[in-house]
């Protein structure tokens, strides 16, 4: 099954050992496996004051992977002028999509309420991860709880013409239309707004397995590997 | 990409679970306490990621255990194996803070067919309160698989206080030195390198860990391979089968690795069995 990913972590993770992780080895593996290309994020936008530091560094990282790797930028809502953070990585250097750390930069999510409007004109879908690694297994410096799903919600409302995309942390009914989730750990539903993503090379390919044998017919598993991420990003 | 596990290996999963419908546990009483559904899903799970055998428990995880829940619990896990005798097995839950009643059922269990014990963290594994169970596990030959991890979160430490963690395990393997152990769900979401790091250079045929959980970090099983060796590592999902079927299947192993896993380990501990 050829597939895309939405969820690819670039650079050391500063809380854990990776193997495997410089630009070439982590598209050799992603492409052992099927992938055709993968959302990429840079781990050290976790930590840096400054993310368009980290943003620079990653599309430094990914500029000889054009054809495999779309940038996402990771901007901090409460530094000055994050649109044009946002635009900068949009129009200079083809980024697809914003994420939000709200539990690493320590911001309220309605902080980023006019920076989501902003993506939201520019087409750019809303990356919010419920937590990078599994938090029962935290460092001192990382987050002490998973990011709200309900404040990711308020946000969904607030903004319903932008398009968010829920990670590492599955959805329910509660979500509205313009929330989509990434097809991970958590028992699968509403397939037709879910999208694969494996965090590697933090993680190894669980939900791949998952939606490999997944008993939703190969019509759905088209849509969730392959045809959401086509509609969000491409 | 490998998503099937080979049927060469006859792969065992040694730690999973079944479970009681509804408020069944609050009756305590009554045959229709196994959730068959939910028995079956287990069975189907099985099938599609190519597992052969299952060990089941259904382990307590409130305060507020009985011996009579135990029981109750117990007769569930047989009439899970009696539903699929070919493919399930037992492992008997009891709670030490009632000795006599716990040594009493896993000798009912033990002679019901049951092949191991299973332990939550009323108590921690190296609690004097568990010697009474040791003991009649190592008069067994029963394994003893007791859930596990190193909590770093709060949520989890306020709920879990004596859940037991590596240190445990080495402290009850020098105090109960004739009791076979397997340290539970090393990917249980507990913090795996710390763990590794305490258990690292351990080679006791007596210790076993299962790769079981839904934690699924690159390396967790070669690096779980690396500090307490080949022979004492074990297959298991604790029903997350598609992360444990993809741990065990991406991390690199060997025909060898992957035939001691899956299979020939847990074999070497049923034939410990007095």
């Amino acid at each position: 099954m050829k597939f895309f990913d939405v969820n690819v972590s670039l650079g050391g993770y500063p809380f854990r050992h990776v193997p495997r992780h410089s630009v070439p080895e982590v598209r050799e593996d992603l492409e052992k496996l099927g992938c055709m290309g993968a959302l990429a994020v840079h781990n050290g936008a976790l930590l840096y004051a400054d993310t368009r530091q980290a943003n620079l560094e990653l599309a430094e990282m990914i500029s000889g992977h054009s054809d495999f790797f779309y940038g996402c930028a990771t901007v901090n809502p409460t530094w000055p002028r994050p649109e044009e953070e946002l635009d900068e990585f949009v129009d200079q250097y083809d980024f697809r999509a914003l994420r939000l750390l709200p539990m690493f930069h320590r911001y309220g999510i309605m902080e980023a309420e006019n920076l989501v409007r902003h993506a939201a004109k520019r087409g750019i879908p809303v990356l919010i991860p419920q937590e990078i690694v599994d938090f029962r297994q935290q460092t001192l410096w990382e987050p002490k709880e998973p990011f709200s799903y309900d404040a990711m919600l308020e946000l969904a409302r607030a903004v319903p013409e932008a398009t968010f995309v829920w990670m590492f942390g599955g959805f329910d009914d509660q979500a509205p239309e313009n929330v989509y989730a990434e097809y991970d750990r958590f028992n699968p539903m509403h397939h037709a707004r879910m999208l694969y993503g494996s965090n590697m090379p933090l993680r190894l390919p669980g939900a791949l397995t998952k939606l490999l044998t997944d008993p939703c017919g190969d019509e759905l598993r088209k849509v969730v590997a392959e045809e959401n991420f086509r509609k969000l990003f491409l | 990409m490998l998503c099937r596990i080979p049927q060469e290996y006859h792969a065992i999963d040694m730690h999973n679970h079944v479970w009681l419908s509804g408020a069944a546990l609050e009756k305590s009483s009554g045959a229709e306490g196994l959730d068959t559904a939910y028995c079956d899903g287990v069975i189907a799970n099985a099938d599609r990621y190519g597992i052969e055998k299952l060990a089941v428990s259904c382990p307590i995880t409130l305060p507020d255990v009985t011996p009579e829940k135990m029981r109750y619990v117990n007769d569930a896990v047989l009439e899970a194996v009696r539903r699929y005798p070919e493919r399930l097995f037992g492992f008997c839950f009891v709670d030490a803070a009632f000795a006599t009643e716990s040594v009493a059922e896993i000798e009912r269990c033990a002679a019901a067919g049951m092949k191991g014990i299973k332990l939550y963290h009323q108590h921690t594994l190296d609690d004097e309160i568990q010697r009474p169970v040791m003991e009649c596990a190592a008069r067994l030959g029963l394994p003893v698989l007791m859930h596990s991890g190193k909590v770093r979160d709060m949520q989890n430490f306020q709920s879990q206080k004596n859940i037991s963690h590596a240190e445990h395990f080495l402290n009850a393997l020098e105090k109960f030195p004739e009791t076979i152990f397997i340290h539970a769900h090393i990917g249980g979401g507990g913090d795996w390198e710390w763990t590794l790091r305490v258990l690292s250079g351990l080679r006791n045929p007596r210790y076993f860990i299962d790769i079981s959980g839904s934690v699924c970090d690159a390396e967790i099983v070669r690096r779980t391979i690396d500090a307490v060796g080949l022979e004492s590592v074990l297959f298991a999902t604790d029903m997350s089968f598609a992360e444990s079927t993809a741990k065990v299947l991406n991390s690199g192993l060997s025909g060898t690795e992957l035939q001691k896993i899956l299979h020939d380990n847990w074999m070497k501990i049923e034939g410990m069995r007095k």
